[in-house]
């Protein structure tokens, strides 16, 4: 039995899929596709809303079957043997007016060293500087079965792209003698995490409290789920069966 | 599904449904009337909104953000604030207990900050748990001087201020808070355990002048660039108390945040019946907009800015003419006169009266763009 719903496919949109595994094959793939993409909602006397996400989880719930270790999307894992490099950053200026023979010689660092003829005015200035590369993982694997979307601290967080074009979330192989088996894959934000922004207003908000608690009453109404708890499921797919 | 002829179960099945549900029907007309109806409501008392709102406490705050939220007047037991974003909450007589959840909550500068700290501490440190209880019952001259002991002795400061805290929270003598917090004041705290020991304090005790006044003070100065403090001391601008206004008042006006919220804060700074504090916003405003020339609009009889409740005559602004040549230089003066388009050409020679004019249009220019009533002479100057 196939089960599966987006409550609001212009602002998330999960699709989930199993494919054909060739007869030798025990493993199999499960592959997802998910966009998420703000999106625009039209009120009374004027009002507009825009409506986005910050963060979203994806849950992966299976029974009959298990993951295959190794093979979760978006798992960057740590090298076990940690170093630790510190390089000094370096600033020199030299103003020297000796007229006298011979070179002077500065020792930044072990590497650079600064020569000049100081039989004329010396002006010299070196910067030794650092790059730091910064990796983020949009889909990060997390504990439990679950991947958290996120944007880059450094870029908008607004979740606005394709995350996932038909990627293998995770691999799975059944378990023996299981009888029932079901894989179920749902997509949720929590309600902190959702962006309601007030693009056009006849009134501006006047508290911060009047921003906030206008942000659950829209998390609230968005959600399907009864009682609201808030968290807003956006998608939930599921395919069960039994031997 | 029958399965039986396949070698898995899951063969290239495709789970791609999509409802025709769309973002305006999931959220229904009278939601959206009903949002657009709350924000032309002018009601800011959390638990009136949240009537207006029809939200369930129980339920409908989990996981929400809520911070720099003001949680003033409002019951908060019953709450369930798991997994919330609280930081920064600030509220005035705030009635919470263990009914309120905050399982999970992120709550650094709140006015929970200080309970969860508390509780946690005392949790692990039993023995001292019991010495405040003691210390809170006991007779008011021995509790003042043992904690004050305490306090300035070397040993374990960390221990003594969360006894002193404690106590403060828990004895019901006025004399001995004051005393505590005059004590406090001498001994180093962490930032962030210090303010969100205040934050507590105004929450529990927002109509006691004699916490209120030093909490503010407390928070004018050590924390004028914290969005969070500025909110807090903005909510006791209209205090009955007139010192407890004066505190805010003068606490607001030194805040990096007052000229980012003077639609706010403006009535009732500009009207406030405290000469310091009018004093004190003509000078946050005449720095700003007179830069190095601020000093022309210092008082003639006092060395403060002039508080535009008194008339500003011929004879006082040539005096603060005579004066202000000893704090304003002339090439500072002249910047001042090209940038608010003072043509002195057209004027009297004499430089006294030169500098008494371009004082009164600084203050017209003050007095146009920032409505502040001054009452200006207005006729020719004589020597």
């Amino acid at each position: 039995m196939v089960k599966t719903g987006n409550s609001i496919p212009t602002l998330v949109d999960l699709s989930v899929r199993i494919p054909k595994k060739r007869e030798d094959e025990t493993e199999e793939e499960v592959r997802v596709e998910l966009r998420v993409h703000p999106a625009q909602l039209d009120g009374p006397n004027d009002l507009e809303f825009s409506v986005g996400l910050k963060r979203m989880t994806l849950s992966m719930d299976l029974s009959g079957v298990e993951p295959v270790p190794g093979s979760r999307y978006g798992e960057p894992t740590k090298d076990n043997v940690a170093t630790h490099e510190r390089t000094l950053s370096t600033e020199v200026s030299v103003e020297s007016t000796d007229a006298g023979g011979g070179s002077v010689k500065l020792a930044i660092n072990p590497e650079l060293t600064l020569k000049a003829d100081t039989s004329s005015v010396l002006k010299k200035k070196s910067n030794v500087s650092t790059t730091e590369r910064k990796v983020h993982h949009r889909v990060r694997a997390r504990g439990n079965l679950l991947w958290e979307i996120t944007e880059p601290p450094w870029e908008d967080p607004t979740l606005d792209l394709t995350y996932m074009k038909d990627e293998p979330l995770c691999k799975i192989a059944p378990i023996d003698r299981a009888n029932s088996k079901s894989v179920e894959v749902s997509a949720y934000a929590k309600q902190k995490d959702l962006i309601f922004d007030c693009k056009k207003s006849p009134i501006p908000f006047r508290t911060p409290n009047h921003k906030k608690l206008l942000n659950i009453l829209l998390s609230k109404a968005l959600s399907p789920d009864e009682p609201f708890v808030g968290v807003v499921t956006f998608s939930r797919s599921a395919l069960s069966f039994e031997d | 599904m029958n399965h039986s002829s396949e070698s898995s179960p899951f063969q290239d099945r495709l789970c791609h449904l999509k409802t025709d549900e769309s973002l305006e029907e999931r959220i229904s007309a009278a939601t959206l009337e009903l949002a657009a109806r709350f924000l032309s409501v002018e009601e800011t008392n959390f638990h009136e909104q949240i009537k207006f709102l029809g939200l369930n406490p129980k339920t409908d705050f989990r996981h929400a953000d809520l911070s720099y939220m003001d949680f003033s007047h409002s019951d908060l037991r019953g709450f369930d604030f798991t997994g919330a974003d609280l930081r920064g909450t600030i509220g005035v007589n705030v009635r919470w207990d263990s009914t309120t959840k905050l399982f999970d909550a992120e709550t650094a500068d709140s006015l929970f900050a200080y309970a969860i700290q508390r509780q946690d501490y005392f949790r692990s440190n039993v023995e001292q748990a019991e010495r405040v209880e003691r210390l809170a019952t006991d007779y008011w001259a021995n509790t003042i001087i043992t904690i004050a002991t305490m306090l300035e002795s070397e040993k374990d400061k960390a221990a003594s201020l969360q006894i002193a805290k404690a106590v403060f929270e828990d004895t019901k003598n006025s004399t001995v808070r004051f005393s505590i917090l005059m004590h406090m004041g001498a001994v180093t705290d962490s930032r962030e355990e210090q303010k969100a020991f205040i934050y507590n304090l105004l929450a529990k005790f927002g109509d006691d002048p004699s916490v209120l006044r030093p909490a503010l003070s407390t928070l004018r100065y050590q924390y004028f660039n914290d969005l969070d403090a500025f909110n807090m001391m903005v909510k006791f601008l209209d205090h009955s108390d007139s010192q407890v206004r004066s505190a805010a008042v003068s606490g607001v006006l030194s805040s990096s945040h007052f000229f980012s919220s003077l639609k706010e804060v403006w009535d009732p700074i500009v009207t406030s019946t405290n000469p310091m504090a009018r004093r004190a916003l003509v000078g946050r405003v005449a720095r700003r907009e007179l830069r190095d020339s601020a000093l022309l609009l210092e008082d003639d009889g006092v060395v403060n800015y002039v508080d535009y409740r008194e008339p500003l005559t011929a004879l006082r602004l040539m005096s603060m003419a005579r004066r202000s040549f000893n704090r304003v230089t002339r090439p500072e003066a002249d910047r001042l006169g090209r940038r608010l388009n003072f043509d002195s050409q057209v004027y009297d020679s004499d430089e006294e009266i030169e500098r008494a004019r371009l004082i009164r249009h600084s203050l017209k220019f003050i007095r146009d763009k920032y409505s502040i009533p001054f009452q200006i002479y207005d006729g020719e100057f004589v020597k």
